[in-house]
C-alpha cells in the first residue's frame, strides 16, 4: 500500500473548517519509524471470570508442563496456536507472541495486596489494581494498571480517548442486585475517590463513539462532505443539550445540582470530543469498519434477576469478536492507546451453551457442572479472543515492524485453582493460587514466547512489568512492589 | 421495629450452633442488622450499602434488600393514619428515567417502540428490587455515548414515517424555512418532553437548528434534529421537581401542578403524563381530592394494570424468565392477570393474590402443568382439589431459586425470606463459616436422594442456625420444578420420592405446610407478608431503598393497609398519593 496524504489533502478533503491542524501522526510517524524509532505503545488487559481447574479434580489443563521457550500448550491454551476451523474467524499462531506466566498467587494472609477470603467478593480488586479490597465487592481501592498507563502516556499526546472500556458479558445474566457490577477499570476520581469506568457493552455504541466524524484516509470528496455535514449537526444538537443542561443547572438545589453534574460533564466531554479534529490516522490500515447493527443476539435473553442459573444465550461470542475488532481498529487508527475488556463477570453467569454445545453457565462450570477439561475449555475461549487481537495487530504494519511489536497484551482471570481458605479445602476453583496470566506483544523490550513459572508471585506483578514496558515504568501497583523480570529477558 | 426484625432473623440463624466458628473479617457485623439499615452515599459502586447484609457473592447469599423489614402484625399501638407531616416521606433528589420509563415515554411522546434498540442505553443499576433506584444512577460516557445512538436511531424512524411526523408537529410547514410552524413544533413537542410549558425564550434555544433544514431544502431535518436533542436534553432524562418553599418550613418545598403530574405519571403509569394530564395540572390538583381523583381515573387505565403487574414482578423477581419465550409468554400473562384481576378489576384484597383458587391459563400453560386445557381461548380456571393457591403456585415464581440445574431448597428459601418476608440471610463467607455455597452439598454416595444431601445442613451445627431458615422453607416446594411443574419424584430419580413437606420458621412461630398454595398462607399468617410488600411498595415508589426516616411513614402504610383485613392495594395507591409528603419535596 503506496498511499500518500499530504497535509493539503487533508485540508482540502476538510471542507474548510476552520480548526487548527495538529501535526498529523500519519505523516509524522511514518518517518520517525522508517528512521527505526520506537513508536508509541499500546496497552490491554482483558480479564475472565474463570479458574483453570473444576473443582474436586486435581491438576488443570491450561498450565503448560514444560518451562521456559518452546512451552508446550494444553488445550486452555491451544488457541494461542492459531485457530483455522471457522474460516471467518481464523487466525494465524501467536504462540512465539506471548509469554504465560503461572503459579500466581494472590494471598489472603493480611499481607498487602492479598483478598479478603471471600472470594467472589475480593479476588478481582488485588488482580487488577494491587489493593486488598473490603470484601463487599470485587471492586478496586485503587487505580487499575490501565488507567495508569493512560494517565502516563495521556500526558505526552492528547488522543480521541484516554482509554476504552468494553464489555462482552451482558449484565443481566447477574442479579441485578448483586454486587458485581462488571468494571475492571478504575480511575482516580476528582474528589480523590477511586470510581469505575462503566464499560460500553453495545457494540454499536462503541462503533458510534469510535467513528463518529471519523474520516479515515479516504479519497471519496462525497464521503467526507456527508460526514462533515454529520458533524456538523452533531456538534449543533450538543451545543443545545449543554445549553439546556446549563440553564437547568441554575434551578436546582444543591444535592440535584450535583447529581445533574456528573451527566452535564460527560456531556460536555463529548462534546470535547466531536469538536476535535478526528483524523489521527497512524497507519493506512485505518479504516472505518462496517456498521455493526443492532446489537447480536440480546433479545434472545428471557432472564435477568437471577443469579445462579443457566440462562439463554445473549450473543456474548459474536459481541466478543465486534470488540476485538474494535479495539484492534482503535489501536490501529491511533484513537486510543489503552483499552481493557471484560470478557466476563467476576463469578460469571454467563451462557457459554455455544462454547460448550450445552446449557451450562460459566459459573458451574467449575462447580461440579464440568469436568477440567471443560473448565479449560471455556477459558480457552477467553485466549481466543485475546489471540485474535494479537494476530489483527501483528498483521497489521507500522513503521518497519508491526502494531504487536509496539503492544502489550494482558489476560488475567478471577481465579487460579488449588486452596480455598475459605472452605479449608483443595483442588478448588475458588482458589487465587496458580493463577496464569498471558502477557503477548513486544513494546518496551517483552521477550515473549517463553512459559515463566512465578511460584508465589503476585498476579499484579505481572501488570507492574506491562505497564512498565507500555510506557509507564513503575515499580508498583497498589501494595505490590516489583515485576516479573523474566518477561524482558 | 426495622432492626428488631432483621437482627432476630440473625438470631434465630445462630440460636442452633455456630459457636466457636464465628470469626474472620466481617464477624462483627451483624448481618441485616445495623448495615443493612444504614443507607449509604448515593449511587456509589460496589460499597455494598443499601444491599442487606446477605448480598455477597457467594452463591447461595441473599442478593435482596434488607433490614429495613417491617415487623409482624402492623396494628398494635401503630397509627393507621395517612402521614400527614409532609417530610414523612424522606428525602428526595432527583430522578432519571429507568431504561422502561425512557422507552415507553418515547412511545408516548413519538409513537416510537425501541424494542431491541433499548439495549443501547446503559442498564440500571440499582439497590433495590426495582429498576428505578435513583440513588444508583450515575452518569457514564457509555450512558451518553447510549443516549445519543438512541436518540439518533428514534429520530431517523420519525422522520422517515410520514404519518408519524405530521402527527408529532401538528402544523404544515409551508417549506423548510417555515419558522412559525417549527416553533409551533418545539412548543408542542417539548413542552410534552419537558411535562411543562416551554417559555418563548426556551423554544429560542432549538431554532439555531432550523439551518439545517434551510440548507438541505427539508422542514423534517430540522425535525429529526430537535427530537434528537430534546431527548438528550437533562431536563428530559431527569424529572425536576423544584417547587415553592413551604413557609415556617425549613427545606420543604410544595410542588407545582406539573411536578404533581410527573411524579403521579412516572409512579403509576411509569410513563410520561398525558396531554389530559398536564391540562389537569395547568388549573388543578391544588388539593388532596383532586389527587385522589386523578389518582383514581389512572388506576382504570391499561397503563396502571401493566405497571402494577410490573411492580410485582420486579418483587418477586419474575420480570424475566428463563424459559422458551411461547412458555414465558403464558407465565407472564397468567401472574399479569391475577395481579389485574384481584387488584384492579375486583379490587378485592391483596392477600387473594396468594390464595386465588383460579388462574388465568392458555392450552400451552395448561398442559405445561398438566390441568384441564380451558380450550383454544385462555380464561380462568379453577384449581379445584390440587394444592396450587395463588401466585406462589405459577410457572414464573417458581422458577426462582434455581441452580445447579435444578430447584435449590436453599435458594428458593433465601428467595422467600428476602422478597416475602424483608429478612436477610448471612452468607457462609460472611459468617466466617467454612463452607461453599457455590457447590451442591456433597452426596455420599453417586445415588444419594437430594433431601440427604441437604440433610448436612441440618446435622452440622455450623450451618444448621441459617439453614433451617431456608432448607425447610425450599423443601416445601421440591414437589414443583424450575418451570412449576408438579413432580413426585426427584428428576433422573424415581427410587427417590419427593414429599414436599416445609416449614416456615420465624420468631416465636412455625408454621408446616405442603406446597406453594400452603406457604402463600402461612406466610400470610405469619403477618410478615403484607408489610413486606408495603416496604417495596415504598421502595418502588420514592425510587430508593428505605431509611430509618423513612420508618414511621412505612409503618402507618403497612397498618392502615391492614386496617380491618381490608389489605385493598387501590387505598393503599390512593392514601400514598393524597397524603401530604406526596406533594411536596424535602431534599437529601
Amino acid at each position: 500500500m503506496t498511499h500518500r496524504l499530504s497535509r493539503r489533502t487533508f485540508l482540502a478533503g476538510a471542507h474548510g473548517t476552520a480548526v487548527a491542524l495538529p501535526f498529523l501522526e500519519i505523516m509524522m510517524s511514518r518517518r520517525a519509524y522508517a528512521q527505526g524509532g520506537v513508536g508509541p505503545t499500546r496497552y490491554f488487559v482483558a480479564f475472565g471470570g474463570t479458574a483453570i481447574g473444576a473443582d474436586g479434580s486435581a491438576g488443570n489443563n491450561v498450565v503448560p508442563v514444560k518451562a521456559g521457550v518452546g512451552y508446550d500448550l494444553p488445550l486452555g491454551l491451544s488457541q494461542l496456536g492459531g485457530k483455522t476451523a471457522d474460516a471467518s474467524w481464523a487466525w494465524d499462531s501467536v504462540q512465539n507472541d506471548f509469554s504465560v506466566v503461572s503459579g500466581l498467587k494472590i494471598p489472603w494472609d493480611g499481607a498487602p495486596g492479598g483478598r479478603v477470603t471471600k472470594f467472589h467478593a475480593s479476588s478481582a480488586g488485588p488482580l487488577l489494581c494491587g489493593v486488598r479490597g473490603t470484601g463487599d465487592a470485587p471492586d478496586c481501592l485503587g487505580p487499575s494498571s490501565d488507567q495508569l498507563v493512560a494517565d502516563a502516556l495521556g500526558a505526552k499526546e492528547k488522543l480521541r480517548f484516554p482509554s476504552l472500556n468494553y464489555r462482552v458479558q451482558l449484565e443481566r445474566y447477574n442479579g441485578a442486585y448483586a454486587r458485581i457490577k462488571g468494571y475492571m477499570s478504575f480511575r482516580k476520581g476528582a474528589g480523590g475517590n477511586v470510581e469505575p469506568n462503566t464499560p460500553i457493552v453495545s457494540p454499536r455504541v462503541a462503533y458510534n463513539q469510535l467513528f463518529e466524524g471519523f474520516t479515515a484516509p479516504s479519497t471519496d470528496p462525497k464521503q467526507t462532505d456527508a460526514r462533515a455535514l454529520l458533524l456538523e449537526q452533531n456538534r449543533s444538537v450538543l451545543d443545545v443539550v449543554s445549553e439546556g443542561g446549563r440553564r437547568l443547572l441554575t434551578r436546582l438545589g444543591t444535592a440535584d445540582k450535583q447529581r445533574l453534574q456528573r451527566h452535564f460533564d460527560e456531556l460536555r466531554e463529548l462534546e470535547r470530543r466531536l469538536g476535535q479534529v478526528p483524523n489521527q490516522a497512524a497507519s493506512m490500515l485505518c479504516r472505518q469498519l462496517q456498521d455493526p447493527g443492532v446489537d447480536p443476539a440480546t433479545q434472545s435473553v428471557k432472564q435477568e434477576h437471577r443469579p445462579g442459573s443457566p440462562v439463554g444465550y445473549a450473543g456474548e461470542v459474536e459481541r466478543a469478536k465486534l470488540m476485538v475488532d474494535l479495539v484492534h481498529m482503535a489501536f490501529t487508527c491511533n484513537l486510543t492507546r489503552v483499552a481493557t475488556l471484560l470478557i466476563s463477570f467476576p463469578m460469571s453467569f454467563m451462557s457459554v451453551e455455544k462454547i460448550m454445545g450445552r446449557a451450562v453457565d460459566l459459573h458451574d462450570l467449575g462447580h461440579g457442572g464440568g469436568n477440567t477439561g471443560d473448565v479449560a475449555r471455556a477459558y480457552g475461549w477467553h485466549v481466543g479472543l485475546v489471540a485474535q487481537l494479537a494476530d489483527k495487530l501483528k498483521k497489521t504494519p507500522e513503521g518497519s515492524g508491526n502494531l504487536l511489536d509496539r503492544s502489550v497484551l494482558v489476560l488475567v482471570t478471577e481465579a487460579g485453582f488449588g486452596f480455598d481458605p475459605e472452605q479449608g479445602a483443595q483442588n478448588n476453583t475458588h482458589s487465587t493460587e496458580n493463577m496464569v496470566a498471558l502477557v503477548g506483544g513486544r513494546a518496551g523490550g517483552l521477550k515473549p514466547g517463553k512459559h515463566v513459572v512465578a511460584t508465589g508471585r503476585h498476579p499484579a506483578s505481572v501488570l507492574i512489568s506491562a505497564m512498565t514496558a507500555a510506557g509507564a515504568p513503575t515499580n508498583t501497583l497498589g501494595d505490590i512492589t516489583g515485576g516479573v523480570s523474566e518477561l524482558s529477558i | 421495629m426495622n432492626r428488631s426484625l432483621s437482627v432476630m432473623a440473625t438470631a434465630a440463624c445462630f440460636a442452633l450452633g455456630c459457636t466457636g466458628v464465628i470469626g474472620g473479617d466481617n464477624a462483627a457485623r451483624a448481618p441485616g442488622g445495623p448495615n443493612g439499615a444504614k443507607t449509604g452515599p448515593a449511587g456509589s459502586p460496589g460499597s455494598g450499602n443499601g444491599v442487606g447484609g446477605g448480598g455477597l457473592p457467594g452463591g447461595s447469599a441473599a442478593t435482596g434488600p434488607g433490614g429495613a423489614a417491617t415487623g409482624p402484625g402492623a396494628g398494635s399501638g401503630v397509627s393507621a393514619e395517612v402521614p400527614s407531616d409532609p417530610r414523612a416521606f424522606g428525602g428526595s433528589g432527583l430522578r432519571r428515567l429507568s431504561r422502561q420509563e425512557f422507552r415507553d415515554t418515547v412511545k408516548d411522546l413519538l409513537g416510537v417502540d425501541l424494542i431491541a434498540d433499548i439495549d443501547l442505553l446503559t442498564q440500571d443499576a440499582t439497590s433495590t428490587f426495582f429498576d428505578n433506584d435513583y440513588t444508583a444512577q450515575v452518569a457514564s460516557p457509555a450512558l451518553v455515548e447510549g443516549l445519543k445512538a438512541v436518540g439518533e436511531r428514534i429520530a431517523a424512524k420519525v422522520v422517515a414515517d410520514p404519518a408519524l411526523r405530521s402527527k408529532l408537529v401538528g402544523c404544515t410547514p409551508t417549506g423548510a424555512d417555515d419558522v412559525k410552524c417549527l416553533r409551533a413544533f418545539i412548543a408542542k413537542f417539548g413542552g410534552r418532553a419537558f411535562r411543562r410549558p416551554l417559555a418563548a425564550d426556551e423554544v429560542e434555544r432549538f431554532m439555531p437548528l432550523q439551518k439545517f433544514a434551510t440548507r438541505d431544502g427539508n422542514f423534517y431535518t430540522a425535525v429529526g434534529l430537535i427530537v434528537r436533542t430534546v431527548l438528550q436534553e437533562l431536563e428530559f432524562l431527569y424529572r425536576v421537581e423544584v417547587g415553592t418553599p413551604v413557609p415556617g418550613m425549613n427545606s420543604v418545598f410544595r410542588l407545582n401542578g406539573y411536578e404533581l403530574a410527573a411524579r403521579l405519571s412516572y409512579f403509576l403509569w411509569g410513563t410520561t403524563p398525558s396531554d389530559e394530564m398536564l391540562d389537569a395540572a395547568k388549573t388543578g390538583l391544588e388539593n388532596p381530592a383532586d389527587v385522589r381523583a386523578l389518582a383514581t381515573t389512572m388506576l382504570a387505565n391499561p397503563r396502571a394494570a401493566a405497571r402494577i403487574a410490573r411492580l410485582h414482578a420486579m418483587w418477586l423477581n419474575y420480570d424475566r424468565l428463563p424459559h422458551a419465550p411461547d412458555l414465558a409468554a403464558s407465565m407472564y400473562i397468567e401472574s399479569d392477570e391475577l395481579v389485574k384481576k384481584v387488584l384492579l378489576t375486583n379490587r378485592s384484597s391483596w392477600t387473594n393474590l396468594f390464595l386465588s383458587a383460579e388462574t388465568f391459563l392458555d392450552d400451552r400453560l395448561a398442559k405445561h402443568y398438566g390441568m384441564p386445557s380451558p380450550g383454544a381461548a385462555a380464561s380462568w380456571v379453577d384449581y379445584g382439589s390440587n394444592e396450587r393457591r395463588g401466585l406462589l403456585s405459577h410457572g414464573s415464581v417458581l422458577s426462582n431459586g434455581i441452580k445447579f440445574g435444578d430447584t435449590s431448597p436453599v435458594q428458593r428459601g433465601v428467595w422467600v425470606r428476602n422478597r416475602l418476608v424483608c429478612e436477610d440471610i448471612p452468607s457462609p463467607a460472611e459468617l466466617g463459616i467454612k463452607a461453599n455455597a457455590d457447590a451442591p452439598p456433597p452426596a455420599a454416595t453417586k445415588d444419594a436422594c437430594k433431601s440427604e444431601r441437604y440433610r448436612v445442613h441440618r446435622t452440622d451445627p455450623a450451618c444448621a442456625g441459617c439453614h433451617r431458615l431456608m432448607d425447610p422453607v425450599g423443601m416445601g416446594l421440591e414437589r414443583y420444578d424450575e418451570a412449576g411443574r408438579l413432580r413426585t419424584t426427584e428428576p433422573g430419580k424415581p427410587a427417590c420420592p419427593i414429599d414436599g413437606k416445609g416449614e416456615f420458621a420465624g420468631g416465636a412461630d412455625s408454621f408446616t405446610f405442603s406446597g406453594p398454595g400452603q406457604l402463600g398462607d402461612v406466610l400470610l399468617k405469619s403477618g410478615k407478608l403484607a408489610p413486606c410488600f408495603v416496604t417495596n411498595f415504598y421502595r418502588f415508589a420514592v425510587g430508593r431503598r428505605d431509611r430509618p426516616e423513612d420508618a414511621d411513614a412505612i409503618k402507618a402504610l403497612a397498618a392502615r393497609f391492614a386496617q380491618g383485613g381490608r389489605h385493598r392495594f387501590d387505598e393503599l395507591v390512593l392514601d400514598f398519593v393524597a397524603a401530604p409528603p406526596f406533594r411536596h419535596r424535602s431534599p437529601e
